[in-house]
This record gives C-alpha cells, structure tokens and sequence, in this order.
C-alpha cells in the first residue's frame, strides 16, 4: 500500500470513528457499571428452573420451592441469609417419593402440601400429599383417586379452599388434552366440566363469587353456578392469538389478575371490567410474552404495584392506578434481567423470583413497589 | 468536536517529522512497512464524568483484563510512521459480566531509535466498538502510547507497549456521559517488510 493511500485510509477510519462517536446516544454504560452492586449468592443452583414456590407461612422453614427436587428454605437469618436447609451449606431436596423423582408442581393445601411427580426416566407418578412435622416428606403412597393416580399433572392450584389439579392425558397423537379437577378434601376428586380440552389449562382463581380458568385464549367462568358449569365469558375477548397464561387473586388487595402472551395483563377489581395494560417491546426480534403476576407488591399514592414475570424480558412493575407498565431495567442483574421469570412470591416485603434456568431471586421492596435492596441469588 | 481533534492530530503530525532529533539515524525509508501483532493486560483505571478532572472519578468496578490487536504501518519519513490497529479486549464487572471492546483506530508514530532499540511514540484516533451485557456503543477512543522494541535483525524487533485509553462515551442523557480511563501493557512482535 502506497504511503498517500494509507494516510487517505487512516484519515478516513479516524473520522469514521469520532464522527460515530459523536452521534452515539444512550451511551450509559460506564455509568451503568459504575453503579453495579455484586449481587449475592446463595447456595441454591444458580441454573435450576423454578416450577412452583410456595409459602408455608410457618417456620422454620417457611418456603418451598419446586425445582425439580423440592427444597425448603428458612425465614432469613440475622446475616439475611435464607439456607436451603442450612445457611452456608449445600441444599439437601425434600425426601421425594421414589429415589429421583422430580417435582413438576406443588401447592399448599389446608395444612399439608401437594406435590405432582414424574420418574426421573420421564414415567408419570400422580399426585402425592407430603407427611410428617412440619410436613416436608413426599415419601408415601400417591392419592388413590383414578382422576389423578398416576395422571400427569402440570398444575395445582388452591382457590376457595379448593385443591385443583389440571391432568394431562395423551391424545394418542403428538398432542395432549387437558381436564380440570377439583377436591375438597384432598384425597377424593371430582372432574368439572373442563374435559378434553385442547389448550393447556393455565390458572384456577375464585374471585367476587365465581371461579375464573384460563385456557388458551379463553377465560371460563362457572358464573356462581359451580364447577360444571364451566363457560366462556364471551364478553372477556383478546387480540387474536393471544394466550392467557394463569390467573392470580389477591383477596386482600381485591384484584384477580391475568397475564397474556401478547405482553398484556387483565385485571379486574369487580369481575365485570377488565381494563388491561400492555407492553409492545421484543426480544430477539419477539413480542415479550408475559407469565405469571404477582399478589400486590406496593400501595403507592398513584395506584396498587403488582409484578409482572415476562419470557425473556425479567420483571415489569404494573401500576393499575395509571396503567403504567415498566420493564426491571438494571442490566446488571443478568440472569434476572433477561430471565424467563415463571413465578413470583410476595411475602410482605420480600420478593421471590422463580426463573426457568436462571434461578430463584430475591429482593426486598418498599410500600411504593420499588426494589429498595441488591438482589439476593439464592 | 471529535472530529477537530482528528485533523489535529493530523496536522501536528509533519510538525514531528520537521523536528528532527539527536537519536540514531533510520534504517527505514518511505515505502516501508510494519506488521505487529500485541497482546497483554488491559487494566482498567478510573471512570470520569465527560467533562470532570482526575479526582471526580470513579473507581472503575472493573478487573484486570486482557487486550489483543493487529497493527499495520507504514512509513512516511524514516522516523514517521502511520498506520491502523484493530484489536480487542475484556474485562469483567463485580457480578462477572464482560465488558468487550473491539477499537479501530489510526494512528502515528514518532520512532526514536537507539540501536538496538527503537522507541515509537505513538498517538492512536478512532472509534471504539463496546459491548456489556445488552448494550453496545461506539465510543470515541484517544490512546496516546509508547513502546520499547528490541531490534533483534532487520525484520524483527520484540518489545513491549505501554498505552493509555481514552474511551469517551457521550450521551444524550444528561449526567450520563463518562469517560473510561484504561492502561494497556502488552508485549509485541513486529515485522518489518
């Protein structure tokens, strides 16, 4: 390269560069690291993906959480430290009922604790009660009903002092069908009218004296007429091709809530208006598609605060008060920021965050719904 | 602006080569060319504020990193050579996510030579491609440097450089603009053809 050219080529990349430079906006990154807090890591894995959590709201071990194995964690210490038993140590699982076995879904019911297993090589086991003081031992014989003896079970759901167990049953093809039951006394179950349907069943919710299923894109209701009177609630439409992905009431704040994957959240306060709010952002070229809804997190003077899981997009904060709806923005926090955030516990000021692959978090927040601590990696 | 500090840079450039020095005279001449590939620490340093001084920055929260590049010059003078240098290097934040940056700049040197060593000081222009996490940038990047070589025959020389980065990083929001202060010490093989 003759020497004349070269010094055209180097003027040019210099200009090329300062001049980019010059017009860049955004340009926070050295302000975002300046920032960054060191999240702490706990001794849970850091990769599990978090099926179910649940508050036993009893101690000492006041949480449960379904990630394949079951684990119990303590109210947090004086060091804020939870243990999964035992702060500091490797986590020990909850006896499952055969060596192996895998957890795919747990609620607390009454005072005991219902968990839906599978084999390990994928063979399906039905639902199981857990036993003993304080109750954290799947190691005894399933629930004999045949509605779920050796069903596949992909959700249980507890509304109206009702045990819900959504079964799975192979179509004899490549899909499956989906039936809603229902027990009252946790060892005898009986089908609702939900039979043979071909979406999966998402959410169970009792709310303002009807109970609420989602199911595809539709939202059912028994209208007060009991669980066999299933139907849908023509008036309640979405965009086309929207789903709904659950449901979640909140007696004390008076709202049930409804996530979409469109990226929208249904609520309602009397079960006749469902105002929504929506995000239109994507990832990796996709709509974000929204997952599970917290209880209320924060009363702020503008509204009622609750958190919203998303595919790939961490946390949004919804505000029903303006219709607000804000992504979790610190970058940071990698694996929660761009996690698939599959359920949420609010437990007065502390939150939990269960993700799919990216574990299980935790923050405190304050009244007005913001994070107001660093984010604990359990 | 930035674009004012590049014809600087190129105007005071013949104002080097019109100096002259007391050093050794050039085994090189017009035409000649150079090839260097480095490689060593990156270690960040201090994150200012655009438009602060030394004593508002921050401390960077970053760690030791590492840093690669390929060089290519030639000379315009026997003591004067410029070129462009693309390269790479990393560094991890407290919760280990990496910031990696890719710059692509020109540059100019200045060549004492004291046989058998040459001592090139160096002043590199251009833009800085950066990425963290979900965000990417292109930075102005200004890397004033020196380097000592060993020149070990009359195509090969081994030393090592000693650069100070630059990296500024404007924003359209306010408060938010800094300027991150890095050192590079990397060993280097250069070729002369």
């Amino acid at each position: 390269m003759k020497p004349r050219s070269a010094f055209l080529l180097i003027i040019t990349l210099a200009l090329i560069g300062a001049l980019s430079a010059c017009t860049a906006d955004g340009g926070s990154i050295y302000a975002t690291i300046e920032t960054e807090q060191k999240i702490n890591v706990s001794t849970l894995s850091q990769t599990i993906t978090v099926l179910d959590l649940v508050n036993t709201f009893s101690t000492p071990f006041r949480y449960l959480v379904a990630a394949g194995a079951v684990y119990k964690g303590r109210v947090p210490n004086t060091d804020n430290e939870i243990g999964w038993p035992t702060p500091k140590k490797d986590p020990v699982a909850v006896s499952p009922p055969a060596k192996g076995a895998l957890c795919l879904a747990l609620t607390k019911f009454g005072s005991d604790f219902y968990g839906a297993f599978f084999t390990s090589d994928g063979s399906t086991m039905g639902l199981y009660k857990s036993v003993g003081a304080p109750g954290y031992s799947f190691a005894v014989a399933p629930i004999a009903d045949p509605l779920v003896a050796g069903k596949q079970i992909c959700l249980l759901q507890v509304a109206n002092n009702t045990l819900f167990a959504v079964v799975a049953t192979s179509d004899g093809t490549s899909g499956f069908t989906f039936e809603l039951v229902y027990s009252t006394d946790g060892s005898s179950f009986t089908a609702t009218n939900l039979t043979n349907v071909k979406d999966l069943i998402t959410g169970v919710g009792f709310f303002a004296g009807n109970y609420y299923i989602t199911a595809g894109s539709t939202l059912y209701s028994d209208s007060g007429a009991g669980l066999n009177s299933l139907a849908p609630i023509t008036a309640f439409s979405i965009d086309s091709g929207d789903e709904l992905r659950g449901i979640t009431v909140d007696d004390v704040a008076g709202y049930i809530l409804i996530p979409s994957s469109n990226g929208d959240v249904y609520w309602s306060t009397n079960g006749t208006a469902w105002p929504k709010a929506g995000t239109s952002d994507e990832i990796n070229g996709h709509q974000v598609a929204f997952l599970t809804v917290s209880t209320r997190v924060g009363v702020p003077a503008s509204g009622d605060v609750f958190l919203v899981g998303a595919d790939g997009a961490g946390y949004y904060t919804l505000n029903t008060g303006n219709g607000d709806l804000s992504r979790f923005s610190d970058v940071t926090v990698t694996g929660l920021y761009a996690g698939a955030v599959r359920r949420i516990l609010v437990d007065g000021s502390t939150v939990f965050m269960g993700a799919a692959g990216t574990g299980l978090w935790r923050a405190t927040f304050d009244p007005a719904g913001e994070v107001n601590s660093t984010w604990i990696h359990e | 602006m930035c674009a004012i500090v590049v014809l600087f840079v190129c105007t005071v450039t013949p104002l080097f080569a019109a100096e002259g020095s007391g050093n050794s005279p050039s085994q090189y001449t017009l035409g000649d060319q150079t090839m260097s590939i480095n490689a060593g620490l990156f270690i960040p340093l201090f994150l200012l504020p655009t438009g602060t001084w030394l004593l508002a920055g921050s401390p960077p929260q970053l760690s030791l990193g590492g840093v690669g590049s390929l060089s290519w010059a030639a000379y315009v003078a026997p003591q004067i050579r410029i070129g462009a240098e693309i390269g790479g290097s990393f560094t991890f934040s407290p919760n280990m996510n990496a910031l990696l940056m890719l710059p692509i700049i020109a540059k100019a040197s200045y060549v004492f030579t004291l046989y058998p060593f040459e001592i090139p000081v160096t002043l590199g222009v251009g833009m800085n491609i950066i990425s963290y996490v979900d965000q990417h940038y292109f930075d102005f990047l200004l890397r004033p440097g020196a380097s000592v070589y060993y020149i070990f025959n009359s195509s090969w020389s081994f030393g090592l450089n000693v650069n100070y980065w630059i990296d500024m990083q404007f924003s359209s929001k306010s408060g938010m603009s800094r300027t991150g202060n890095f050192l590079e010490t990397s060993l280097s093989a250069l070729y002369h053809y």
